[in-house]
């Protein structure tokens, strides 16, 4: 049985009188701080969007709510809530009102195999990569008939271009995963943490316990970069943005929506960011893990192993994003296939080859 | 569709799309009719006149001291075009002599709307393939520019600079040393640029072959300005059909050989660059003198007609006059470089792709204050 | 290539259908019966003048006074990139009936400058591949150029009613 962190012994505390209580509470308890962090991140990401953009920008960005105008999401938030609910006369109605929840719902279900810290973890699926191809195929869906459901020669563009972009990505970054599931050993998300914090393949020296992710094997350095590229076409995020292109389809799929509904679209895209930002955290850069040997007590436990890294690994790799987003232009269509179909594919099963030499290398 | 028979070939539906006046990238009031085939462009159908504000029937009307104000707002990107072809047709058909240091003073306004102009080319550019950084910086330089005009004539862009005669005001001290220095800051942002746009793949990927122009349909279409020397026409006023004092200064004229969407782009990145020079040997040498001839009380202008056309930012912009001895014109005409460029758009557009619309549109770099009139 | 240079090219490929061709400061000043307008630009375009490049097409309306019958002056301005020479032709038509025959064959800009001649001013140009409005709604009547255009020929107030009557039928309760 793995050491339980300081932040899930200090929730315990707060759980277990309840517990006592009230047994059912226990179910509770990790459907709640899924929730809490998809809306409190989502909420982060919107400000930092502005932030960062308008730093590359040469500009300030939101300035008046709230110290360094932290609060602007939340006024956001509200102003999407008073807005109009706007249904195109011929729209399909039933499917129109559901695409966004279809694009929302594998973001909350993925965040189920997360481990977000030593022992935090909302369910330890042992198929928990699996499960997490499963459910991430399931937003394409909601975009195409989003689309489609607009009644909307433009919608259903972003639509047909969704369909082409989302399906064809998926593969390198399910190739690119199949790597590290033969490095590790394993699906459940929770051990191939635990591998890269010292486990069964502890290569590294015991002062640069870091060594031991993913991304500094060769083959899991190739797979990183695969991972990080598809998933940006994934979230539909530049320069992978063509369903929603804004100079060229006036906002592609998501044209029609105006009000909660729109709303929901744009939180299922950020916290789409922070869910793969997570899992390559995860899968490549050690998780949860500390970089640094910690052996403090009291708060400098925070140091160690746990939530903050995880949160640390995040934020650089949502900046990076983010960097990428506000610099690059858009790729065509035709290209960004090419992109995948020879460019990174190709290099995904060839890494695949790379990945059985390293494991059969390490393993002898 | 559904298809009979096992040799009936597979059947594309044919889409009419609506890219309409009201759009992001069409960059004003312009609605292009495209027949797609997926997502292949199959003919396509420019309707203009959204922005039809009748400027010949009112100059027609009103005469030409009261409407040269209006021509700022023709191509008002770069408003001193306009009102330059205008005054010119008054002045050839009047025969007023205009004093050097005005011309001087009209070559370093034009040729600094240029720069402005040609950097919203830029911004907007990149804005249209979501290289949305691109916007911000132009606009910053091009703050630069708008805040030496405030200075000079007290607008930002609508400026009513150059009169029948002359120009309407002179430079006010320290502005000579301002100029300077934005010229300085623009050109090593344009350094940026290069970097940061130009050199990019993706750009290079999305414009590199995109919308080739022959030279032949250049001439044919009435193509001119950076369109037309992008396809490799050399033709430009300044040197070709000489106006003002374009021939006292050292610069190169820009042409592209494939003229495709890349070498439109990068011609307008170079003419910036001339533009500046030209500016800076403008600065060196302006005469000292009168800026305005004066006029009668009642500019009239007598019977002839003459044709004045300048080299504006997006081609050719030409005034045609027919005097009749009032102070209005009988007839005015005014050609605009970007009513021509844009009819090549018909031909253009077939065989490329919905996302390239955008691009091969954001190319041409049109105004339709300039079109529409 | 001079403008004197230049209206001794013109000179020599238009003697017999020109009727003035005068040298002014800038450019050449051709007359000629507006019938023979295809054959001029061609012999401009295609001759010694290699005048490619077709700049406007436009027309002067003169309306009917006591002094003068109407008549409509058209406005060819042409360049030779490659001479640096410019040319005005200039012809006269009836303002109504009588037509002119479209350039657009020589010169495929001429498809728009002249469907703007024929929205501004009302210049029939026979042969046109596509002679509608370009600038102004398709119903709109008269020709505003003219000098006979008075305001009220078109109802310019504007209401849904008015403009989209199946909309306002949709916009009335329960509708």
């Amino acid at each position: 049985m793995a050491e339980r962190g300081w932040l899930e012994n200090w929730v315990n505390g707060i759980v277990q009188p309840l517990y006592e209580v009230a047994p059912w509470i226990v179910h509770l308890v990790p459907i709640l701080w899924i929730l809490i962090l998809i809306v409190g991140s989502v909420l982060i990401l919107i400000w930092a969007e502005r932030k960062v953009s308008a730093d590359i920008q040469s500009r300030v960005g939101p300035l008046h709510h709230g110290p360094y105008g932290l609060f602007q999401s939340i006024w956001d938030a509200l102003k999407l809530l008073t807005k109009e609910d706007t249904i195109p006369k011929q729209a399909d109605r039933l499917v129109f009102c559901v695409a966004p929840y279809i694009v929302f719902l594998p973001a909350i279900l993925a965040y189920v195999v997360i481990p977000v810290g030593n022992g935090l973890i909302a369910a330890d699926l042992n198929v928990g990569l699996w499960y997490l191809v499963a459910v991430g195929s399931i937003a394409v869906l909601g975009i195409i008939v989003a689309g489609w459901a607009s009644n909307n020669k433009w919608s259903l563009l972003g639509g047909m271009r969704a369909a082409a972009q989302l399906i064809t990505y998926e593969i390198p970054m399910f190739l690119s995963v199949v790597v590290i599931i033969m490095m590790a050993g394993t699906l459940s998300l929770d051990q191939i943490v635990r591998s890269q914090s010292g486990g069964s393949w502890s290569l590294a020296p015991p002062d640069a316990p870091f060594l031991n992710w993913n991304c500094f094997t060769l083959p899991g350095m190739i797979a990183a970069v695969l991972y990080l590229v598809a998933a940006l076409a994934e979230v539909n995020r530049q320069p992978f943005d063509l369903p929603e292109s804004e100079s060229e389809l006036v906002s592609g799929f998501n044209t029609e929506y105006s009000g909660m509904r729109f709303g929901i679209f744009f939180v299922a895209e950020f916290s789409n960011t922070a869910l793969v930002s997570g899992i390559a955290a995860t899968l490549f850069f050690g998780g949860w893990s500390s970089p640094i040997v910690s052996e403090g007590e009291g708060f400098w436990r925070i140091f160690g192993d746990g939530v903050l890294w995880y949160f640390v690994k995040i934020t650089i790799l949502i900046y990076c994003m983010m960097w990428v987003k506000w610099t690059l232009p858009r790729v065509r269509i035709d290209q960004m296939l090419q992109i995948a179909w020879k460019g990174l594919i190709p290099l995904a099963l060839i890494n695949i080859a790379i990945a059985v030499a390293h494991v059969a290398w390490v393993g002898a | 569709m559904a298809t009979h028979g096992r040799k009936a070939p597979l059947h594309n539906e044919e889409m009419l799309i609506n890219m309409g006046p009201q759009h992001p990238s069409t960059h004003g009031v312009l609605r292009l009719v495209l027949r797609l085939r997926g997502e292949m462009i199959e003919s396509c159908r420019c309707v203009i006149g959204y922005l039809h504000r009748c400027h010949e029937y009112i100059s027609e009307r009103n005469g030409w001291i009261r409407s040269l104000p209006l021509t700022d707002r023709l191509d008002y990107l770069s408003p001193i075009t306009c009102e330059w072809a205008m005054a010119l047709a008054a002045e050839r058909l009047a025969q007023v002599e205009v004093p050097e240091r005005a011309e001087w003073l009209r070559v370093l306004s034009a040729e600094l709307y240029r720069i402005a102009s040609h950097l919203v080319f830029v911004g907007t550019f990149g804005n249209d393939l979501a290289a949305v950084t691109m916007f911000l910086h132009t606009f910053r330089e091009r703050e630069l520019i708008m805040d030496i005009f405030e200075k000079l004539t007290g607008q930002r862009m609508t400026c009513h600079y150059i009169r029948v005669g002359g120009v309407g005001w002179d430079l006010p001290a320290g502005l000579d040393r301002e100029i300077r220095q934005a010229l300085d800051v623009i050109e090593s942002r344009l350094r940026e640029y290069d970097d940061l746009f130009t050199n990019n793949r993706i750009l290079r990927a999305r414009t590199e072959g995109v919308a080739e122009i022959s030279a032949e349909r250049c001439r044919a279409y009435g193509a001119s300005g950076p369109v037309a020397r992008a396809s490799g026409v050399d033709f430009d006023l300044r040197r070709d059909a000489p106006y003002g004092v374009y021939d006292r200064f050292d610069y190169r004229v820009i042409l592209g050989n494939r003229g495709d969407c890349l070498d439109r782009f990068t011609c307008r990145m170079e003419e910036m660059r001339q533009s500046a020079r030209i500016c800076r040997q403008v600065l060196d040498g302006l005469p000292p003198g009168e800026i305005r001839t004066k006029l009668p009380a009642r500019f009239k202008t007598p019977e002839g007609v003459a044709y004045g056309a300048v080299e504006g930012a997006r081609g050719e912009c030409g005034y045609f006059a027919i005097g009749d001895g009032t102070e209005a014109p009988y007839r005015l005409k005014i050609r605009s470089g970007g009513f021509s460029n844009l009819h090549l758009i018909e031909d253009i557009l077939v065989g490329w792709k919905v996302a390239d619309v955008v691009t091969i549109l954001g190319s041409i770099d049109i105004v339709l204050g300039d079109i529409d009139r | 290539m001079t403008v004197q240079e230049a209206a001794a090219a013109v000179q020599s490929e238009l003697s017999d259908l020109a009727e003035s061709i005068e040298t002014r400061e800038r450019d050449v000043l051709v007359r000629c019966a507006a019938k023979d307008i295809p054959q001029v630009m061609a012999r401009l375009r295609d001759g010694a003048t290699s005048c490619d490049y077709l700049t406007f097409v436009t027309a002067a309306d003169y309306p009917p006074s006591e002094d003068s019958t109407g008549r409509m002056d058209l406005w060819y301005h042409l360049r030779s990139l490659s001479l640096r020479i410019e040319v005005l032709v200039t012809a006269s038509i009836a303002r109504d009936g009588e037509s002119v025959r479209t350039v657009s064959d020589l010169y495929p800009t001429a498809v728009w400058h002249e469907r703007e001649c024929y929205d501004l001013l009302g210049v029939v140009f026979a042969g046109h591949p596509d002679l509608t409005r370009i600038l102004l709604p398709d119903d709109w009547r008269g020709h505003p150029l003219r000098k006979d255009y008075t305001e009220d020929m078109n109802d310019l107030t504007y209401t849904t009613e008015k403009r989209w009557p199946e909309m306002s039928e949709a916009r009335k309760p329960g509708g």
